[in-house]
């Protein structure tokens, strides 16, 4: 939790900066007014600011378990002035960072990692093979992502979503879809 | 006068598109309410690219359908499953469980359909109470005066919609600085362009609304595997018709209940960011609290049941107040259908009353019908909106997916929409993920413009003089309950002491 949460803080304060920076060659002032640079910067200062607090929060909080750690630690036999606080400390940061990595490396991290490949190899072909085509491709690999495995949803769903969906939008509705070389 | 506009209102809801709409809209509400992780504002933002080809008054009654559907559908799987469907629903869950265990979840369900049904009319006689008077205030408002109110509505959002003050800050200010990108209104100077011609105009809501809304829940989804649920207990419990109605003395013991939980949802609404799941909560805690058997609650009883399923409906109506009258929405929901509005070449706020007055009747009587609709679909139709969670979720999570890609394709007629639609879903997603809150992110892009806007005309008009938003009434009055509402965190504890009291005996 930990480091999640520094990570969040980190980076709302990284994209703060960037907007910052670009915001600097925007006007701060027009006449009795204020121009197109001041709301941009007060709320990037905004974001800074409450982030900086987030990450004090946390480790206070962080600092607060070392402490209590570190007491539990002094206060039982098993010391034997082995440990010290360094070493707790050292503890709840690999503790925190095992978890981390566990949950980025995990099968959940993989599978974010492989929706956003299907997702961006449906845009890829959405723009050369068109909508209909792409999507019922689409589809299939999804419902088989989504561990699917009976052959009727695998193709008659994705079939039937992607058809239906045409209806709907492009002639009932009149809400173009895009269209390439295939359909 | 009024009740001529009305009856206007009501022959506008029943002319059959319309009522197609907003029958539609009651069915894909209440679906999208029973299926675990989907709302009223991922409904909303769902179906909003396919009002395009409707009229506005078709459009508006159609999601005004879908919010009272959602708010009820979550109800089904919280009495059957003990899976609320949707957040309001974890306070019909209390006694809705323990109801359908003693074999009465057929009763419940149709207490939970009455209530939901009654609730939603009392909202609805409280939007037509307040609205008109209130768009009357608000026609003399100044910039200053919409100013404070959109600084107003986003403390109170900001505050009320996390348990961290600073994540509320942090993701509302991220909201108003999406909502900065594009040429500036004021001085025609482009702002975060960053090279894309397509943003010139900013950034457009539906990819927004959707993104965050729909994409984020499609990719939460993405992550665990697919559970198997229960379904037969459900059918079972929702098989019998007969069974689907309370005993006349459960609703005779009920029906106060109903009208005051009706009448704490519809206030509570009006608040911003407040929205229907504290609704539910408060008319079930107020229920208990003023009830002489207190001890019988979370037992299962059928007060239980309907105190939050009145409440969280009539927050419907409330929630409508300060989106119609005022521009400024109070919820996700309601942001989705001022973007519709918009959508359609209207703008919301006190002048829609004056150039609209029959769109706004037609959404009245549109309400009054989804109502109805409501009213005989949970009572008749419970056992089939069941069976919606046979579909197994990989063909659930792609349809959502379509329905997202296509909806934020057609804001813009290319790719570039559904790009940035997506990367807004991953932001949503990931904000879920760190516990940041999605609402007062999305609130913060609606109100943006509205607060900067208003800001920089009052400065010109007031000749750069700051002291006027504090010596003028409204704005004053508006800026200093703002500070309150942010400093709330800090005094909340007591307050929560001073509510917490001993329960005065009747």
């Amino acid at each position: 939790m930990l480091i999640k949460e520094v990570i969040g803080s980190v980076v709302w304060i990284v994209l703060s900066i960037v907007f910052y920076l670009q915001a600097l060659d925007l006007p701060s002032q027009r006449g009795a007014t204020m121009g197109a640079g001041f709301f941009p910067k007060v709320l990037c200062g905004l974001i800074v600011f409450f982030s900086l607090i987030n990450l004090a929060k946390v480790l206070t909080v962080y600092s607060k378990k070392h402490h209590e750690r570190s007491s539990e630690v002094s206060n039982s036999e098993a010391a034997d002035k082995t440990s010290s606080s360094k070493e707790v400390k050292g503890n709840i940061i690999q503790a925190e960072l095992r978890n981390f990595s566990s949950s980025v490396f995990s099968a959940t991290g993989l599978r974010i990692v492989v929706l956003v490949a299907i997702l961006l190899a449906y845009l890829f072909l959405m723009q050369i093979l068109g909508y209909v085509i792409s999507t019922i491709g689409f589809s299939l690999a999804l419902m088989r992502f989504h561990g699917m495995r009976k052959p009727t949803w695998l193709f008659g769903g994705s079939l039937v979503i992607s058809l239906s969906i045409l209806v709907v939008f492009q002639y009932w509705l009149k809400v173009p879809l895009p269209k390439m070389w295939l359909f | 006068m009024f009740l001529e506009l009305l009856i206007e209102g009501f022959s506008e809801a029943i002319l059959v598109p319309n009522l197609i709409a907003c029958f539609g809209g009651v069915v894909f509400g209440i679906l999208v309410g029973v299926l675990p992780g989907l709302n009223a504002s991922t409904g909303i933002a769902l179906l909003l690219p396919l009002t395009y080809g409707l009229t506005p008054s078709a459009a508006l009654i159609m999601l005004c359908g879908i919010y009272v559907g959602g708010q009820f559908g979550g109800a089904i799987t919280a009495i059957t499953l003990n899976i609320p469907g949707t957040s309001p629903a974890c306070a019909t869950l209390i006694d809705g469980y323990p109801l359908s265990q003693k074999g009465r979840g057929g009763a419940a369900i149709g207490m939970a359909t009455i209530a939901s049904s009654l609730g939603g009319m009392i909202g609805l006689a409280v939007l037509v109470g307040l609205a008109k008077p209130l768009a009357g205030v608000a026609l003399k408002f100044g910039p200053g005066e919409y100013f404070a109110l959109g600084i107003f509505g986003l403390s109170i959002i900001t505050s009320l919609s996390t348990d961290s003050l600073s994540k509320g800050i942090i993701a509302c200010s991220a909201g108003f600085l999406i909502s900065t990108i594009g040429i500036d209104q004021f001085i025609g100077y482009p702002r975060f362009i960053f090279g894309r011609f397509e943003l010139m105009s900013g950034v457009p809501m539906l990819p927004v609304f959707i993104g965050f809304f729909a994409a984020s829940e499609a990719f939460k989804q993405a992550e665990k595997e697919m559970i198997a649920m229960p379904l037969d207990k459900a059918l079972k419990i929702t098989s019998s018709l007969k069974d689907m109605f309370p005993t006349l003395e459960e609703m005779k013991r009920s029906v106060k209940v109903i009208i005051h939980s009706g009448l704490i949802g519809s206030f509570v609404g009006v608040l911003p960011g407040a929205g229907a799941t504290i609704a539910a909560f408060m008319g079930y805690n107020e229920t208990k609290r003023w009830s002489k058997k207190p001890e019988l609650f979370g037992t299962g009883i059928m007060e239980g049941v309907a105190a939050p399923e009145s409440a969280n409906n009539a927050a419907v109506g409330g929630a409508l107040v300060p989106m119609l009258t005022l521009g400024i929405p109070g919820s996700g929901s309601t942001a989705i259908m001022l973007g519709a509005l918009m959508v359609h070449g209207l703008q919301p706020g006190p002048l829609l009353f004056e150039k609209n007055p029959l769109l706004i009747a037609g959404l009245y009587g549109g309400l009054f019908i989804a109502n109805i609709f409501l009213l005989i679909l949970g009572l008749f139709a419970a056992r089939h909106f069941v069976k919606v969670l046979n579909l197994p979720e990989s063909v659930l999570s792609v349809l959502v997916l379509c329905f997202c890609i296509v909806g934020a394709y057609s804001s813009e007629n290319n790719i570039f929409g559904v790009v940035l639609m997506l990367v807004f879903g991953f932001c949503g997603y990931f904000m879920v993920k760190l516990k940041y809150p999605i609402t007062p992110l999305v609130l913060g892009y609606v109100l943006g413009p509205i607060v900067e806007e208003n800001l920089r005309r009052a400065l010109i008009v007031y000749a750069g003089d700051l002291t006027q938003f504090f010596t003028r009434p409204i704005s004053g009055v508006l800026l200093v309950l703002a500070l309150v509402t942010l400093l709330s965190p800090f005094y909340q504890k007591k307050l929560q002491k001073f509510l917490n009291r001993p329960t005065p005996k009747a």
